[in-house]
């Protein structure tokens, strides 16, 4: 790496300015952990149903790497990434009315609260399966080789006797890809999908980014146990690709890693994994009591906070500002009371009560599903 | 193309004589030509053209393979894409790269292999729309040989069309000539719903027939055809099964009786109506697949017909499905686990009130 870089290591917020610190990174940062915190309240006040995944804690390895999509990217996520999902942009009042299953949802209220996405901003709404939605990074990510490919910018490089390629190719230069962001647990680094995914897209070097996060616990499963290594990062090398471990709780860290992976991934130089080292505060869901951990963990893990973190850092580095952050925290509230007092009152007018219409885009097989439902209704 | 003679009439439309597993290599091969945004993955697909070849050779005017170029050689290494061993990866990514704005076809070597990407087709792919609410769709075509009959054994011969029609928001098509799998393919490949291709190894170069020369020939989906109009009695088949009820049908008819066959070409959603008409039209009805009997396509077939021909039936429905085990591998016992024509005229014989 060039010497800049380097020099930009010796600050922990690595150059990042004031501003950029506040508007990029510390507004969703804030932003996430609010919605976050409001929604496992509004959960327990029985608002709405299902159950909810809180990702309290790993916001700054959500937002740190959410940051960097630009239009076109894909945002895979599992079931933690409200962080990225707002880093991306997505506003409180749609968050809200996907977990309030109002008429508003992004999914038509179609998928339970947490297993959403939100296609205007190329999120893909996840299923249940832990690790599928790696996979389908990959495919993304090989879509935007194709793209690159079909625009002749993607020159193929044959070996010798110019039989094989093995994803042996160069982007011409001042080209750029588009990038997939795959975000998944350490659970989910056990299951074959994961291995599935990294080994296609080392094979092919697809823009993906590979976002591991690392919160020690799959449910109640340690990460001990599932997983061999200590470093997931050391994986990253059986799949042709460079792996980094980062500390998921500082925000600029995550953001200098990412973005340099970015960087790479987007002029043609192929996938990275990036372990962030993260915790959950609350339990895997909300009917978690998170018994199988002890409160000396979590003490210890919120002294890191990523609110805390950040905040030492930028006075380390001299950017904190008191009335900056001030401003930032009363502009999210005012958008989640706002988002709240509107989702309070949209939920009360008549819910999404189809589901037949959207099952298949070509209206004639619909219409054959519900011939059986009207029988079965009007009996 | 199509062309019109100068009264307006449609003059008939040039056609070719090809296999089966032809029309579904043309096919591919003309989309790929049309639409950019289509390609190709599976395993051996690229340099090897399939280990059936079905992704090798596009046809000459006499309809024999033309073995100068293959597929890879016209499109290159990144439309024809040697994936690697890995199910997960190839329909995931398929599905991946729908979502980016392609529409791939996904080759799975044999069905027997599909469970392992189970859970990208049924709960990724058979889902994109409901979950977005019908914002986005997942236009991917999965093909796949199934069928016994070749000596496959246990995991080279599964017929599970099944699990596909089960899950809800999956196309499943199955053709049975050329024609149509080459007009079922272009569909599929078009529509903007998943669709589970699958293509009956057995036929692959058993049979040919005419195919029209049109790259926009295509069979729209969810719809069947009467492939052999009767009144005495209607038969119900896809695949291979579909070949057996026809030659049943012939000796049926020497000896007096009218067989109505028909081919729902779609198994999801399928063709209610049509087979439902034909049952009050006819009285009597027969369904026939090698796929297993229990929750499989006889027995949802026959309930549904039911249902909608209760008081025009003469005589019970009846089934003969492949039995409920594991594929045999055994020559002996691989036929006998096959529905035979002897097993389907005895039955068409007890429905027809005569043995
Ligand atoms: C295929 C599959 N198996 C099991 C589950 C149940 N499950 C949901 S989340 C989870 C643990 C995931 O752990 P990890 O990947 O570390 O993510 P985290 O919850 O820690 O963010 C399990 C076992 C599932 N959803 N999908
Ligand atoms: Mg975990």
């Amino acid at each position: 790496m060039n010497s800049k870089k380097i020099n930009q290591k010796q600050k922990k917020s690595f150059g990042v300015d004031q501003q950029t610190a506040f508007e990029v990174l510390y507004h969703p940062l804030l932003k996430a952990r609010l919605l976050d915190e409001r929604m496992v309240k509004l959960f327990n006040q029985g608002r709405f149903g299902g159950t909810y995944f809180s990702g309290c804690g790993q916001e700054a390895t959500n937002v740190g790497a959410g940051v960097h999509m630009v239009e076109g990217d894909i945002l895979a996520p599992s079931h933690r990434q409200l962080g990225a999902m707002v880093a991306r942009g997505i506003t409180a009042k749609r968050v809200l009315a996907q977990v309030y299953s109002t008429a508003e949802s992004p999914d038509g209220a179609q998928q339970h609260p947490c297993h959403f996405g939100d296609p205007e901003l190329d999120i893909v709404s996840p299923t249940g399966h832990v690790a599928i939605q790696v996979v389908l990074a990959a495919g993304s990510a090989y879509a935007y080789l194709l793209d690159a490919y079909r625009k002749g910018d993607v020159k193929i490089n044959w070996d010798k006797d110019g039989i094989v390629w093995a994803g042996n190719w160069t982007l011409k230069k001042g080209s750029k890809l588009n990038c997939a962001f795959a975000f998944f647990g350490d659970g989910a680094t056990a299951k074959g999908d994961f291995h599935e995914s990294v080994n296609f897209a080392g094979i092919h070097k697809l823009p993906v980014i590979y976002m591991a996060e690392n919160n020690i616990w799959a449910e109640s499963v340690h990460v001990t146990e599932n997983v061999p290594v200590e470093r997931l990062s050391d994986r990253a090398a059986a799949y042709g690709m460079p792996g980094v471990t980062v500390d998921g709780q500082n925000v600029f860290e995550v953001y200098h890693a990412v973005q340099e992976a970015v960087e790479r991934a987007r002029s043609g130089g192929g996938p990275t994994l990036v372990e962030c080292l993260t915790y959950r505060y609350h339990g895997h869901s909300m009917i978690d009591p998170a018994d199988y951990r002890t409160d000396e963990e979590v003490e210890k893990w919120k002294k890191r906070d990523p609110l805390i973190v950040f905040e030492q850092v930028a006075k380390e580095d001299g950017i904190w500002s008191d009335k900056l952050a001030k401003e930032t925290e009363d502009r999210i509230n005012n958008e989640i009371e706002e988002a709240i007092d509107w989702v309070e009152d949209e939920s009360t007018k008549p819910k999404p009560d189809q589901f037949i219409d959207v099952t298949f885009r070509d209206p004639k097989f619909n219409d054959a599903i519900r011939k059986r439902w009207e029988k079965r209704k009007n009996v | 193309m199509m062309q019109f003679a100068r009264d307006g009439r449609r003059e008939k439309m040039s056609s070719k004589n090809i296999s089966y597993i032809q029309a579904i290599t043309d096919t591919m091969w003309s989309e790929m030509e049309i639409d950019e945004t289509v390609f190709v993955l599976g395993q051996d697909c690229g340099r090897y053209g399939g280990v059936f070849k079905a992704t090798a050779w596009r046809s000459e005017k006499d309809g024999k393979p033309d073995l100068s170029k293959k597929m890879y050689d016209e499109f290159g290494p990144l439309r024809v894409l040697d994936a690697p061993l890995a199910e997960n990866a190839i329909i995931g990514g398929a599905i991946g790269a729908a979502l980016s704005g392609y529409r791939p076809i996904a080759e799975i070597q044999f069905m027997d292999f599909i469970d392992c990407a189970m859970g990208h087709i049924v709960n990724q792919a058979g889902t994109i729309s409901f979950k977005t609410n019908g914002s986005w769709c997942c236009p991917i075509t999965i093909r796949t040989p199934y069928g016994g009959g070749i000596g496959g054994g246990m995991t080279h011969s599964q017929s599970n069309e099944a699990w596909f029609c089960h899950a809800g928001g999956l196309v499943v098509t199955a053709p049975s000539t050329p024609r149509d799998a080459a007009g079922l393919l272009r569909s599929c490949i078009r529509a903007d719903d998943p669709c589970v291709y699958i293509e009956h190894k057995g036929l692959y170069r058993a049979i040919t027939g005419d195919v029209p020369d049109d790259p926009n020939f295509t069979i729209e989906l969810g719809k069947g055809k009467v492939v052999r109009e009767g009144s005495d009695i209607t038969l119900i088949s896809y695949g291979a099964m579909l070949h057996k009820c026809l030659s049943v049908a012939e000796k049926l008819e020497s000896e007096g009786a009218s067989v109505e066959i028909i081919d729902p070409r779609t198994l999801w959603p399928m063709d209610e109506d049509l087979m439902i008409n034909s049952a009050c039209k006819t009285g009597r009805c027969v369904v026939v697949a090698e796929s297993h009997a229990a929750y499989g396509f006889t027995s949802e077939v026959a309930a549904r017909v039911q249902e909608g021909a209760f008081w025009n039936l003469l005589t019970p429905i009846r089934t003969i499905a492949g039995p409920d085990t594991p594929f045999p591998f055994e020559p002996g016992m691989e036929a006998a686990y096959l529905p035979s024509d002897d097993e389907i005229y005895n039955s068409c014989k007890r429905a027809l009130g005569d043995g």
